[in-house]
């Protein structure tokens, strides 16, 4: 995969790839507009596949990312119906619907030059299309781009400072060589569920990261603490074993995760956060590169569109995600 | 103790004939300078009852048992990554059948916990690690 190459993410008026862009326009073609009602989702894949050929299956998985609020930051899409959660599939086209988000209609009309640029694929990266660009807090993003616009000679390290660590939605520890990330060389990110220790027989899981399904992760912990060693490999048993008695799933939406772990009697509960924070789901490792350092990408945008007037369009786009 | 070292003693455990290669088993040897180690790279024994019994283990610790190729296909497929709830294993396959005999009979045993795993020599770890990483 190439990322030398900063390519469409800074040349483009929204950054946004050539799949996005024809979902956009095709929700336009068919007046699923912001300020209209949502239309059927099969007429809205039906526009794209005869705009650019892609068969349904593959944009309307793309629709739904872009309408995900788990998947990326700058929301594309506005749904109605089921798109789906962490733990179950989304239903099929012909039973939702779907328009332009603000944002997404802001976008298209960007694409078109009828608004100045947009830095909306350079905020919500590739890695929802198995890219390496993570994303990034938009509201950080667009005060780093403001400053870069004002001066353009703002020192790097402090447009590392204000467009801060990659933003993966969900609310886990982001650990990993940040630096690396930062100097644009290819790394892998951890991330890591917020474990937080309830009570001394109580563990509870509040994040998990994006990619996890908590049904899955509950499968994986029950089948890890499984005492099947403990008769005939005592020590491999204890040194697999977590010491949960038993886990359930108290999560009231998709936003609110609860995963209550009770801990077996003795088991020392921060010993046991600590090592279920290592089980498969509940930390994952992201691989993530830039095609340029960080800083020098926002500033890459900035220069590569200065005829225009890139206050307004990030004022607007703020606007847009902050109402 | 590192997640795939305790995968390796996992699939040991289940009666797997296997030698560790790649930077798990630099580790096993002493070597803190691969830390960290991602995943665990095993080169098993290519007989059809070993390839049987590696079946079984990988389905049993696979967070996704059915993503576990079939039976059958263990001694046909070069590499079979899998996600256990240990950690990530890749099985060398196609290594297995070409060289097994040989890197076990260089290898050495090293404990994890009460297992015990067959750890390769460091001069055939290193000389995989350029096989397939170029380096």
């Amino acid at each position: 995969m190439a990322v030398r190459s900063p390519g469409r993410v800074v040349e483009g008026r929204s950054g946004l790839g050539m799949v996005e862009q024809s979902i956009l326009a095709a929700m336009d073609a068919i007046r699923a507009r912001p300020n209209s009602y949502h239309k059927k989702s099969l007429a809205v894949l039906a526009a794209v596949e005869e705009g650019i050929g892609l068969a349904p299956g593959y944009a309307y998985e793309m629709v739904l990312d872009l309408a995900r609020p788990w998947v990326v930051p700058i929301r594309l899409v506005d749904f109605h119906g089921n798109f789906g959660g962490r733990d179950y599939d989304a239903a099929g086209p012909r039973y939702t619907e779907c328009r332009l988000s603000p944002a997404g209609g802001l976008a298209l009309r960007s694409e078109r030059g009828e608004v100045p640029p947009l830095p909306i694929g350079l905020i919500n990266g590739n890695i929802y299309a198995q890219g390496l660009r993570p994303p990034l807090d938009p509201l950080r993003a667009i005060t780093a781009l403001r400053r870069l616009v004002d001066k353009p000679r703002s020192p790097s390290r402090e447009i590392v400072e204000l467009v801060g660590p990659p933003e993966f939605l969900t609310g886990c520890d982001l650990s990993g060589d940040l630096d690396s990330f930062m100097a644009g060389r290819p790394t892998a990110l951890r991330l890591t569920g917020r474990v937080v220790v309830g009570d001394d027989s109580h563990l509870i899981i509040e994040t998990l990261p994006p990619n996890a399904r908590p049904h899955q992760v509950i499968e994986t912990i029950i089948k890890v603490d499984s005492p099947r060693w403990d008769g005939t490999f005592p020590q491999l048993g204890a040194a697999t074993r977590l010491g949960i008695a038993s886990i359930d799933n108290h999560s009231t939406s998709d936003d609110v995760l609860r995963l209550i772990c009770t801990l077996r009697p003795g088991v020392d509960p921060h010993q046991a956060a600590e090592r279920l924070r290592r089980v498969p789901g509940v930390v994952t490792e992201i691989a993530v590169a830039h095609p340029v350092p960080l800083a020098d990408l926002l500033r890459a945008w900035v220069k590569h569109h200065q005829s225009e007037d890139l206050i307004t369009a990030l004022d607007s786009l703020e606007t847009t995600l902050t109402t | 103790m590192l997640p795939s070292v305790v995968a390796c003693g996992v699939v040991a455990a289940q009666g797997v004939r296997f030698v560790v290669v790649g930077s798990c088993a630099l580790f096993l040897a002493g070597d803190m300078a691969v830390l960290p180690v991602k995943d665990a790279d095993i080169v098993p024994d290519p007989s059809p009852q070993n390839l049987d019994c590696l079946w079984e283990a990988l389905t049993d610790m696979a967070v996704t048992a059915w993503r576990v190729p079939p039976r059958g296909r263990l001694g046909t497929l070069d590499v079979v990554p899998v996600a256990t709830v240990y950690g990530k294993v890749d099985c060398l396959l196609e290594r297995g059948r070409a060289d097994f005999d040989d890197l076990l009979s260089r290898a050495s045993l090293a404990p994890v916990a009460d297992a015990e795993v067959a750890v390769a020599s460091e001069a055939d770890c290193r000389r995989l690690r350029s096989l397939y990483k170029g380096r």
